[in-house]
């Protein structure tokens, strides 16, 4: 709310962060292994007096080089350009914490791009000792760039003791920094073995491919089992909400990991293929394990991001960019009077216009509207205004991942008119004496069809007892683990419970809206 | 004080600590920015001569190209990263206004690089088609500095940032401000001045080598440097008086630094102007580097009088914390050891090739 939202409401922000980020953080641990396998290929090459095996170097050099220089360092700007304008408060935070690592780093990156070109323009130049000596150096700059970033990206998901010290030190020697670093160490490596192995798989010399191959699938391997024990030591590093959403809480995350589950099968018997019948790995299979790698980052990194939510950085500031200090005088005064950027003051002004400005500031980040990626109209179509607006109260208590709406009850109210296209009605007033009751169907509405259609409770439910209903009322993610467990009093739990019965009846009371989803 | 500007964040060191590499790395930066451009226009038009010493100068430059480019690159991170802490709430908003341009820039930056890779290992298999990349490359490198124009005037400019309500979508540019287009021209007239005479000193390395090529870079390379900075004087000028009048005249007489920093200017380039139609390269280079360096700080003297009626710098709250920079300090030196030992090593096997 300290800064304008660039609106794209059919794109959304984050599909744009999605798609610059995914190639570079593959790139980019590729440009760290790659640096580790070049110097060792020299190195054995020049001991084997391998003529074939110096010019694969080379050449692999040149590739590293059009890959890691250019796409990967201009994507690297790319997401901090991306980052700044969909979270600009998250970003400012970032860089004014960590000012002088990223000075650091940018010395380090410096220092790669002399090094390495160094030694791809001088590879039949210089002496070998030199040389080779020259591709340590661009390894040794290249992992210290990983250590920096990795303080910094680490501290985003675990932020240890900084919330209430604020020190930099305790910021990057975060509770996640060490396994983090181990675990992208070795996927920096598996990464190097596998593009290794895809160059090879184009190589026209029959032994030497033979060999290169056995060589790339020798590397990435024993990487590869060496990562699964520091993921499991990284996952045990995280706060108890971010391993409950990675434990099953979130369905992202949980569609992420089975994506990734499919890489992490599929990788590994391709590497010991490659290195049973090396002669017999081809540019398909090759490719395949590129692709393999690709789902296992793609869904690390997926689920990393997704797992750090409701925050940006924890405890600090929340997805949507309202830190955790603002949010209590938000959530009693009102959003829209403290918000720099609203083209609008208070709801009653025009609720319509606060409706898409409260989206735009509130869910916009996360969601879209009529767009490809989690469209907010599509999730919220089988809604009533009322019930969404009740819904919208308890948004954080309900899922954990979602940032607490940061409004007062009427602008909950125009959101969900917004939301729902709906005219807007203004919410009941409140007293303390006597709290405002709500109906059965409602109470079903707020906590039931977010994510389900009274159609699939119902059959879900068919032939089930009261008795059963009732009690899985009390225990929802034993049904499964990213449903969130009711929070209401036990009262409204036999209601819930009465009301899920009727749907089964020859004549049920449905909800206003509802259908197939 | 305009109500949308941003609250910034909290500093780390006192600001001075901050703005001193700001104004290190900008001039290194805007030169190699300089040598990309400029270089890029000369080996596109070297592309119609077809002479022995043309042919090889465009060879050798388009070797150079994708490696100026990486560390135009590079320096720009530096830029921005101190910009952003010192300014951020001004920077951060105008690239948010300008959103939808603004990141439109990595992509035109990525097709430039692999058009000058291409251009660089494919150069004589390339044929006619160097001509169409060359060309390609030049208009995405003048598109960049006319976005970065853009982003830059919009952040000193909060009083326009009310466009926003009216479209949020990030298509926002500031071709309103009068200053836009001259500050352009200004820009992109030096890189082009100064892509000369990068074209000079390639070739003086060349000077015992091959000789023909040395006399045809100097001479090609000095007389666009000499010509392009007399132009300057007319495009300079119109710059200054594009500018609102209490700054002008703060410029002119009102502030002391300014009217030092625009004088001291002003010294150097006559001297400048002198050496290059004189044909004396190293004496414009050596002249050059402190030009750009009071043409930097007279730059940001300027945002700051832009900006002195929202914000002063030292209105940045300090929240001390001195460690990262020592640490960031002996990685500055640990680098430069290396880089130094990398070039030191590169020259020499270059030298006993050649």
């Amino acid at each position: 709310m300290n800064y304008p939202v660039w609106y794209l409401p059919t794109i959304g922000g984050g599909t744009l962060i999605a798609l610059i980020a995914i190639g570079h953080v593959f790139v980019s641990h590729f440009a760290v292994g790659g640096g580790l396998v070049l110097p060792l290929l020299e190195h054995l090459a020049r001991k084997r007096d391998d003529a074939g095996l110096l010019a694969f170097t080379k050449r692999f050099a040149r590739f590293f080089v059009l890959l890691t220089l250019v796409y990967g360092s201009l994507t690297g700007v790319g997401i901090w350009f991306a980052i700044s304008l969909v979270q600009p408060g998250g970003t400012s935070l970032l860089i004014h914490q960590f000012v002088f690592a990223w000075a650091a780093e940018w010395v380090f990156f410096l220092v790669e791009i002399v090094a390495i070109s160094v030694y791809l323009y001088g590879f039949d130049r210089m002496a070998p000792a030199v040389h080779q000596m020259v591709g340590w150096i661009y390894f040794g700059a290249s992992w210290c760039s990983l250590f920096i970033i990795n303080g910094i990206i680490t501290f985003m998901l675990t932020a240890g003791n900084w919330p209430s010290d604020g020190s930099f030190w305790s910021a990057f020697f975060n509770p996640g920094f060490w396994p983090s670093l181990a675990f992208r160490s070795l996927v920096a490596i598996i990464l190097a073995g596998v593009f290794a192995l895809l160059v090879s798989s184009f190589n026209k010399d029959h032994d030497l491919r033979r060999r290169l191959i056995r060589y790339s699938c020798g590397l990435a391997l024993p990487a590869l089992l060496i990562a699964i024990p520091t993921a499991r030591w990284y996952l045990h590093s995280l706060p108890p909400a971010a391993s409950d959403l990675v434990g099953g809480a979130s369905p992202t995350i949980a569609r992420a990991l089975r994506w990734g589950g499919a890489g992490a099968i599929l990788l590994p018997l391709i590497l010991l293929f490659g290195l049973w019948q090396p002669a017999r790995c081809n540019r398909a299979l090759a490719s395949l394990a590129l692709a393999a790698a690709l789902l296992l980052m793609g869904s690390f990194e997926w689920t990393r991001e997704a797992a750090r939510r409701p925050f940006v950085v924890q405890q600090a500031i929340y997805s949507h960019g309202i830190t955790t200090d603002q949010l209590p005088h938000l959530q009693q005064q009102g959003f829209l009077p403290a918000a720099r950027w609203c083209a609008i003051r208070s709801v009653m002004d025009d609720p319509t216009a606060a409706g898409r400005e409260l989206f735009k500031f509130q869910c916009y980040s996360c969601h879209t509207l009529d767009g490809i990626n989690n469209d907010l109209r599509q999730l919220t179509r089988l809604w009533s205004q009322e019930a969404l607006a009740g819904y919208l109260g308890s948004l954080h208590q309900a899922r954990y991942f979602m940032p607490p709406f940061a409004g007062n009850a009427t602008e909950q109210q125009a959101l969900a008119a917004f939301l729902t296209d709906d005219l807007f009605r203004p919410p009941p007033p409140q007293t303390d004496s006597q709290p405002r009751v709500k109906s059965d169907q409602l109470l079903f509405e707020e906590n039931c069809t977010l994510c389900h259609t009274t159609e699939l409770v119902r059959q879900s439910t068919y032939g089930w007892p009261r008795t059963r209903i009732r009690q899985a009322l009390d225990n929802l993610n034993l049904l499964n683990p990213a449903m969130p467990n009711y929070r209401g009093t036990p009262a409204e739990k036999e209601r819930l419970a009465d009301y899920i019965l009727q749907l089964n009846q020859p004549d049920p009371k449905l909800p206003n809206k509802g259908g197939e989803r | 004080m305009n109500a949308l500007i941003p609250l910034p964040d909290p500093i780390p060191v006192a600001w001075g600590y901050l703005f001193a590499p700001l104004l290190l790395i900008f001039p290194v930066h805007l030169l190699l920015m300089n040598c990309l451009l400029g270089a890029t226009a000369v080996t596109l038009y070297l592309q119609r001569r077809t002479d022995a010493a043309a042919v090889q100068l465009a060879t050798e430059l388009s070797r150079a190209l994708p490696l100026i480019m990486a560390f135009t690159v590079n320096s720009g991170i530096a830029v921005l990263l101190f910009l952003q802490v010192l300014y951020g709430q001004f920077f951060y908003t105008s690239s948010i206004l300008m959103g939808s341009y603004w990141l439109v820039i990595i992509p035109l930056l990525m097709l430039a690089y692999y058009a000058l890779y291409w251009v660089d290992l494919r150069y004589r298999k390339l044929g006619r088609w160097r001509h169409l990349a060359l060309a390609g490359v030049l208009a995405l490198l003048l598109a960049v500095p006319f976005l970065f124009s853009n982003n830059m005037t919009l952040m000193l400019n909060p009083q326009r940032w009310q466009a926003y309500f009216e479209h949020d979508g990030g298509t926002l540019l500031n071709l309103g401000d009068l200053t836009l287009w001259p500050r352009y021209a200004h820009f992109v007239t030096a890189a082009l001045a100064v892509g000369g005479l990068f074209v000079a000193a390639l070739g003086h390395c060349y000077r015992a080598g091959a000789a023909e090529l040395a006399t045809f870079a100097n001479r090609l390379g000095m007389t666009l440097f000499s010509r392009l900075t007399l132009l300057q004087l007319l495009i300079g000028p119109l710059f200054l008086f594009s500018l609102p009048q209490p700054l002008r005249w703060q410029i002119l007489g009102g502030s002391p630094l300014a009217v030092s920093l625009l004088a001291a200017s002003l010294a150097l380039m006559a001297a400048l102007l002198v050496s290059a139609f004189q044909q004396r390269l190293v004496l414009s280079i050596v002249l050059l580097l402190p030009l750009v360096c009071c043409m930097v700080a007279l730059r940001a003297w300027l945002r700051s009088a832009y900006l002195q009626a929202h914000f002063t710098l030292d209105q940045l709250q300090v929240v001390p914390q001195y460690s990262p920079l020592l640490v960031f300090i002996v990685v500055l030196l640990l680098g430069s050891a290396l880089i130094s030992w990398l070039l030191y090593q590169a020259a020499a096997a270059f030298r006993s090739q050649t």
